[in-house]
């Protein structure tokens, strides 16, 4: 039995223009992992290979201690929930049908927790799909993805879409789901408030590659926000500056602060500054306009 | 594939029952014509129709990329389409049996069962045809660009039936020139290996379709 839910080693994959380059990343069970990243990223991408729903140029994706796509990953997929960041079950179809696909689809299928599920979520059982809104349809994707008892979450913006309250809910199952120390969730959002409340790991993904990938605890002790001048800035050692955002008036930066001089006062910052800084100190604003409130 | 199958049968009663309609009344315009094989071979068509329209839903809806995520693998995601195709031919046949049926009690003939069964060939080859040429660029190119194989493989099927009447019927038109029965079931016969070989084709081509 492998103690990693995920291992990708050296990961290489080209589309066109896009390419996903040298990327390892290890998600440990009883963890919870999140994906962040710009649109564009790679983060579905990334979630697609681990799937093997697209074939990789290189390296190596096991998951759950089986190679992704190979002879056996079938199986694997028992125990894999997934909520992709669009729910594509049929318009026409009600929750009752979909549970009805679903009960023969998958050998561990639990009916009677699909309907608590459903009950719990408020989520009416003969609603056609189409007529559902986007928080429900998020909502009946979790709920599949749960009902069969699997030991892997993998959700693409599963919480997209969801209103604060059904957000905080499905965080709070999520967080539940592994407590069970064989369970793991590997998940990617814009909304890093929600990844600081759950995640065990921050991966954070930029034009392909992977930038960082660390406990959140230690990257939340390893990074401050200094404001300061500019000339106090320029002083300070190569490397302690990650990324800084001026003004007229001052800058304000984000920094290492083992690299500081001691003394010098500097604030927490959120993963959302991180991650601000870190793409924008990357080229993110090179490629495209990169929105202030992006990871809002 | 228990599953999938299932989808797929919902989905073709839930959004297909109106081309059984229509095949109700081609056939019905094959009783008042019985010189036409038309109406009588075209709702084979219909039938061979539904495994598409089933794969069309399901890329408007995005299922084939929520599959991707489900226990089942690319080679049944295809397979299941290929039943689906020979499933809804039987609908299409029983309409088809009921309304020839219905003609030999309103001529109070008998029926041929010879006859019945080599007719029974004749549309099963035309009902396999259409998924055979269009499956494989429909799941190469998706549903928009295979709709293009859509449209020729509809002209050459009905191309192919309005010119079978000249080997039904003599040039003089003095009586019908029957083929012989073996002949529906040699065309079954291609029909059937052609399937074959479109369900491996299609299976290649879509593992290696990335969304």
């Amino acid at each position: 039995m492998t103690a990693n839910a995920i291992e990708i080693k050296n990961l290489t994959k080209r589309r066109g223009g896009f390419a996903i380059e040298n990327l390892s990343l290890t998600l440990p069970k009883g963890c919870i992992m999140g994906l962040v990243g710009e649109n564009g990223a790679g983060k579905t991408t990334l979630i697609r290979l681990i799937l093997g729903a697209l074939q990789k140029d290189g390296g190596s994706i096991a998951v759950l201690g089986k190679e992704s796509g190979g002879k056996d990953f079938r199986a694997v997929k028992e125990n894999i929930g997934v909520v992709p960041d669009e729910i594509g079950l049929p318009d026409s179809m009600n929750a009752k049908l979909v549970g009805s696909v679903m009960r023969r689809i998958y050998k561990q299928w639990d009916g009677a927790l699909y309907a608590n599920y459903l009950q719990e979520m408020s989520l009416p059982a003969e609603q056609p799909f189409k007529d559902y809104s986007r928080g429900m349809k998020m909502k009946l994707g979790i709920a599949v993805a749960l009902s069969h008892r699997p030991q892997l979450l993998i959700l693409d913006e599963a919480t997209n879409g969801l209103d604060p309250v059904a957000r905080d809910e499905a965080i709070g199952r999520f967080a539940e789901f592994t407590r069970n120390e064989d369970h793991a969730v590997l998940i990617s959002s814009h909304i890093v408030g929600d990844l600081e409340k759950i995640c065990d790991y921050i991966a954070f993904m930029h034009k392909g590659r992977l930038l960082l990938c660390e406990e959140k605890d230690v990257l939340l002790e390893t990074y401050g926000l200094l404001h300061c001048a500019a000339q106090t800035l320029a002083d300070l050692p190569e490397g302690a500056v990650i990324g800084k955002r001026e003004s007229p008036y001052s800058v304000e930066a984000l920094v290492r602060k083992d690299l500081l001089p001691a003394g010098m006062p500097v604030s927490n910052a959120s993963l959302e500054d991180i991650f601000v800084f870190m793409a924008k100190g990357n080229g993110g604003a090179e490629t495209a306009p990169f929105e202030e409130d992006f990871f809002a | 594939m228990k599953g999938l199958l299932f989808k797929d049968i919902y989905m073709a009663f839930r959004h297909c029952g109106a081309l059984l309609i229509i095949a109700l009344v081609f056939i019905g315009i094959s009783m008042a014509d019985t010189e036409n094989r038309f109406f009588s071979t075209f709702p084979a068509v219909f039938a061979g129709i539904v495994p598409l329209s089933v794969l069309g839903y399901d890329e408007q809806s995005k299922w084939n990329e929520y599959a991707d995520g489900l226990p089942c693998s690319r080679a049944q995601m295809v397979s299941v389409k290929y039943i689906l195709g020979l499933l809804s031919f039987i609908p299409f046949f029983l309409l088809s049996l009921a309304g020839t049926a219905a003609m030999a009690a309103i001529a109070q003939t008998t029926l041929d069962l010879a006859k019945l069964c080599a007719d029974g060939a004749l549309l099963l080859a035309v009902n396999l045809f259409f998924p055979t040429l269009t499956l494989p660029f429909f799941f190469r190119f998706g549903v928009n660009k295979g709709r293009i194989a859509y449209y020729v493989a509809i002209g050459l099927l009905a191309a192919g039936i309005a010119a079978s009447g000249i080997f039904t019927y003599a040039p003089d038109a003095i009586g019908p020139v029957e083929i012989p029965f073996y002949v529906s079931y040699i065309l079954l016969g291609i029909a059937a290996l052609l399937f074959a070989l479109s369900w491996l084709l299609s299976v290649c081509f879509y593992r290696k379709r990335e969304f």
